[in-house]
């Protein structure tokens, strides 16, 4: 293998700067993923830039509106136990909890996560139902994409080559109750099959669902929270999860695979949309 | 690029390149074959060391990273003449068979106990589950780290 440099900027600026002086440059946060395609050869970057280091990538900030602002850079284990995501976002808490292995967890970041854009990757659905933002730095400055204009396709994000994702931006959501459930295989290692994440709010008469692994990307599922919406209950429950097989089909076809994947689906969402209901604080 | 880091306890250099993993940085450069490469790709936990008090794969994880941390590998525990409480446990409860997987299990389970000395069955199966074993079938390797937090109290 070429001898690869590896860099460490401290700075946004610096960052920018280095990926901008060399073509070939690539961005690498724990590596988890970019480490496994440059040993199957599908990756060959010319040099690391590590943006581990840039204080905007870390920690988590509480905005003045109860919102917080997550650095990208912050691991799914740091995601996992941190008070102030589990008091906002424990539909995030609990996605990054599901990620990998303890090693994994301890090394990859929820920034290596979405930019990566696999299908499977588990936060993008509580993303989604966070209706989350996210922030970037690049060549032309600071940039922020809502989550439709971020995924374009599977494994293909907006941001662009040069550009560093600083923040995701997590609105509040006051009165909501979360659940996130997620079907895998193997848990420690296996990447998903199927994640469903459902936030409910009854008191507020809004319902967000989305399912991660079975749809090209990730996007929240009307049909079933219209559905939920209906009255909040079992049958409203069961209602959701039948909405969300239905789109799930009526998007990625009848495949072979599918045929595991529908029933699975529905009952997955049935169970999430139960666990979140039953989540919520009796007044 | 240079990296300056705490080994074993020991203040540490190297020159490495960007691709090094830590597990080869180990390995080649310093003799500590004690992280072993199984899949190379995350998925069995044989690489597993300590950086900074936490578990991570080490055939994951770049050695440009090491930078200024702490780094423990299964020779830094314990050691023939004074055994961890995890090793004597290990042997005792025939926690090892071919011994592949006993490194990395040993760190999984070390990283668990300094953050929590008396945890759950469940936190060690979760803590351990990121590490595959081809001959125990697991039971003694639990059984094991159960007694060593035991030992504790
Ligand atoms: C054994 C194993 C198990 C896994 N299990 C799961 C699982 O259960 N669920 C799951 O979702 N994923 C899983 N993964 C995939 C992976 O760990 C995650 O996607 C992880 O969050 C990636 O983060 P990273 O920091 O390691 O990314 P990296 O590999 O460092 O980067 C991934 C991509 O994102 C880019 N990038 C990273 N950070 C930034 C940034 N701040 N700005 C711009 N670009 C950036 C990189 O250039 C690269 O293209 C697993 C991987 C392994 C090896
Ligand atoms: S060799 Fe690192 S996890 Fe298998
Ligand atoms: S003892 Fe052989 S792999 Fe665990």
């Amino acid at each position: 293998m070429a001898k690869r440099e590896y860099l460490k900027p401290t700075t946004l600026h610096e960052a920018v700067e280095i990926l901008a002086a060399a073509p070939g440059r690539r961005i690498v946060a724990g590596g988890t993923d970019l480490m496994v395609y440059i040993r199957e050869g599908k990756e060959a970057p010319a040099a690391l830039v590590d943006v581990t280091a840039i204080p905007e990538l870390n920690g988590v900030q509480k905005l003045g509106d109860g919102a917080l602002a997550v650095g990208a850079a912050m691991t799914h284990s740091m995601i996992g136990s941190d008070p102030d995501i589990r008091a906002v976002a424990p539909v995030l808490s609990d996605a990054s909890s599901s990620v990998g292995a303890v090693q994994i967890r301890n090394l990859a970041t929820i920034g290596g996560n979405v930019v990566n854009g696999a299908v499977a990757a588990d936060t993008l659905s509580a993303l989604a139902v966070l209706d989350a933002a996210f922030l970037t730095f690049g060549p032309e400055g600071e940039k922020r994409y809502t989550i439709e204009e971020f995924f374009l396709a599977p494994g293909k994000t907006a941001v662009g080559v040069g550009e560093v994702l600083t923040k995701i931006l997590i609105p509040a959501q006051p009165g909501a109750s979360h659940a996130f459930i997620k079907v895998a295989r193997r848990r420690a290692a296996a990447i998903s099959r199927l994640a469903v994440s459902v936030i409910a709010n009854p008191d507020g008469g809004y319902a967000r669902i989305a399912v991660g692994a079975v749809l090209p990307k990730p996007g929240r599922i009307t049909p079933a929270e219209e559905a939920l919406k209906e009255g909040f209950d079992l049958a409203a429950a069961k209602a959701a999860g039948e909405a969300a097989k239905a789109h799930v089909l009526s998007i990625s076809g009848e495949r072979p695979s599918m045929v595991y994947k529908l029933p699975v689906v529905s009952s997955a969402v049935e169970k999430a949309v139960i666990k979140a209901l039953s989540l919520r604080e009796v007044k | 690029m240079f990296v300056e880091f705490t080994l074993n306890g020991e203040k540490v250099s190297a020159e490495i390149s960007g691709e090094t993993t830590a597990l080869a940085l180990l390995r080649e450069n310093f003799d500590l074959i004690g992280a072993k490469e199984g899949c190379g790709v995350g998925e069995c936990g044989a690489c597993t060391i300590l950086v900074d008090g936490v578990a991570v794969n080490g055939c994951l994880y770049l050695a440009g990273k090491l930078d200024g941390r702490e780094v423990v590998t299964v020779e830094g525990v314990g050691g023939e003449d004074a055994l961890d409480p995890l090793q004597k446990k290990f042997m005792e409860h025939g926690a090892v068979q071919c011994g592949y997987c006993t490194p990395g299990m040993l760190l999984s389970a070390k990283a668990l106990l300094i953050r929590n000395p008396k945890p759950t069955l469940d936190e060690v199966k979760v803590a351990i589950s990121g590490n595959l074993c081809r001959c125990t079938g697991y039971t003694p390797i639990v059984k094991a780290i159960m007694a060593a937090t035991e030992e504790g109290k």
